[in-house]
């Protein structure tokens, strides 16, 4: 599951009409302590006014000749990232949500920031798993390659319980600025769980392969503040992309794409070797 | 001893009437940007008032939003053309906030040779 704008938008909407003035707009938004109304015309969605809007307009023309259009909206269905890069696009602090042509809510800028700080790690400073799940349907749907490199650090509760939790958080701050340092600008990187990271990639299997040994080879070769050896496992899904071994529900697929690699990461700890590549396919959870 | 004093208010009251023009624009109206009356608004103000007989065109200028033409007018002279003339002698007056009328005066000259 991902998170979408339905879940963090807020519902109960004040609208205005297009033919009515911009004081009006202005006294309800005052009035109501909001900073935008959207704008409806015969039931239908015409634009949005701001506070912007108002400061520069003269306040007895309609809220037509003021307001902005035709709206910016997001479909309930899409994820925090997809209204992010809609607001950032359009440098927009607020985005409606709209359902088959009808306004059902909006979303604040500052309230999408928030919710996207919870899918955001502060120790290593990466993205968590939503956001790779954002970026992989984005490459399943313009018809990318899509592999997966799923990266677990071997033995690491030793660390912790030999050196302390702070020189295993120094670790793994260590390892995500190598692996910040080494994956490509076309590739994505998220922490996903406690010691274990996943790599996004647009490639074929041999070149995710390439990849993931590079990887893993700056792991084991880095000179860490504690002396430690830190070696990794990988597991590796994807790259051989066939379209009909997709769904239609892409969020289900690069899901079970995370699930075959972690699957691969663990048998690689357990045949000791340092990487695995995974085969077949999981059928959807659904 | 007490001072009294009478105090009284008169107001007077002056009527001015004169026809109202209709429609009120005349041959053209400039509209500022910031004027009290947007594209929109002039829009459906004409098709109410004079349905057919005015062209509300949205402009490309620093000052102006809009002008409101008699489509009259937009048959004796070309389109663009007019609108140039217009944009060109108005923008020189004209500022964000007001709204101009224009009287346009148009004299054809013919000048024909016929061969008797």
């Amino acid at each position: 599951m991902i998170t979408t704008v339905s879940s963090i938008m807020e519902k109960d909407l004040i609208t205005i009409e297009s033919m009515d003035s911009v004081d009006n707009a202005r006294q309800i938004m005052a009035r109501k302590r909001i900073g935008c109304l959207p704008v409806m015309e015969n039931g239908r969605l015409v634009g949005i006014i701001t506070t912007w809007d108002i400061i520069s307009s003269n306040p007895n023309r309609l809220v037509a000749d003021v307001m902005t259009a035709p709206p910016i909206y997001v479909e309930p269905t899409a994820s925090l990232w997809e209204a992010k890069e809609k607001m950032d696009k359009y440098c927009i602090e607020r985005l409606l949500v709209v359902e088959k042509g009808q306004l059902i809510g909006l979303i604040t800028k500052t309230k999408l920031y928030f919710e996207i700080a919870k899918h955001f790690d502060m120790l290593t400073q990466l993205n968590k798993k939503d956001y790779i799940i954002y970026e992989g349907v984005k490459l399943l749907k313009s018809g990318k390659e899509v592999s997966l490199i799923f990266i677990d650090i071997d033995g690491f509760g030793i660390i912790d319980k030999e050196y302390g939790h702070i020189f295993g958080d120094l670790i793994l701050k260590e390892v995500s600025d190598l692996l910040k340092a080494k994956v490509p600008a076309d590739c994505f990187l998220c922490r996903y769980g406690g010691d274990e990271f996943v790599v996004l990639t647009p490639y074929k299997r041999d070149k995710c392969m390439e990849l993931a040994k590079e990887l893993l080879d700056a792991i084991s070769q880095h000179d860490y503040s504690i002396k430690v050896n830190i070696t990794a496992s990988a597991g590796i899904s994807g790259g051989r992309r066939e379209k009909s071994r997709f769904s239609v529900d892409y969020v289900d697929d690069i899901e079970n794409l995370i699930n075959l690699a972690s699957l691969a990461s663990t048998r690689a700890k357990r045949n000791k070797v340092s990487l695995v590549v995974a085969d077949g396919f999981i059928p959807s959870k659904k | 001893m007490v001072a009294s004093s009478v105090s009284s208010t008169k107001t007077e009251i002056t009527l001015r009437l004169s026809e109202f023009e209709m429609p009120p624009m005349q041959d053209a109206l400039i509209i500022g940007r910031k004027a009290p009356l947007g594209f929109e608004a002039a829009k459906r103000m004409v098709d109410i008032i004079s349905p057919n007989k005015y062209e509300v065109i949205k402009v490309q200028h620093p000052t102006i939003e809009a002008l409101v033409i008699r489509k009259a007018l937009m048959r004796m002279v070309p389109r663009d053309r007019l609108i140039s003339i217009i944009l060109e002698e108005g923008g020189k007056v004209a500022n964000e906030t007001t709204i101009f009328k224009v009287q346009l005066s148009i004299v054809l000259c013919v000048s024909k040779t016929v061969e008797l």
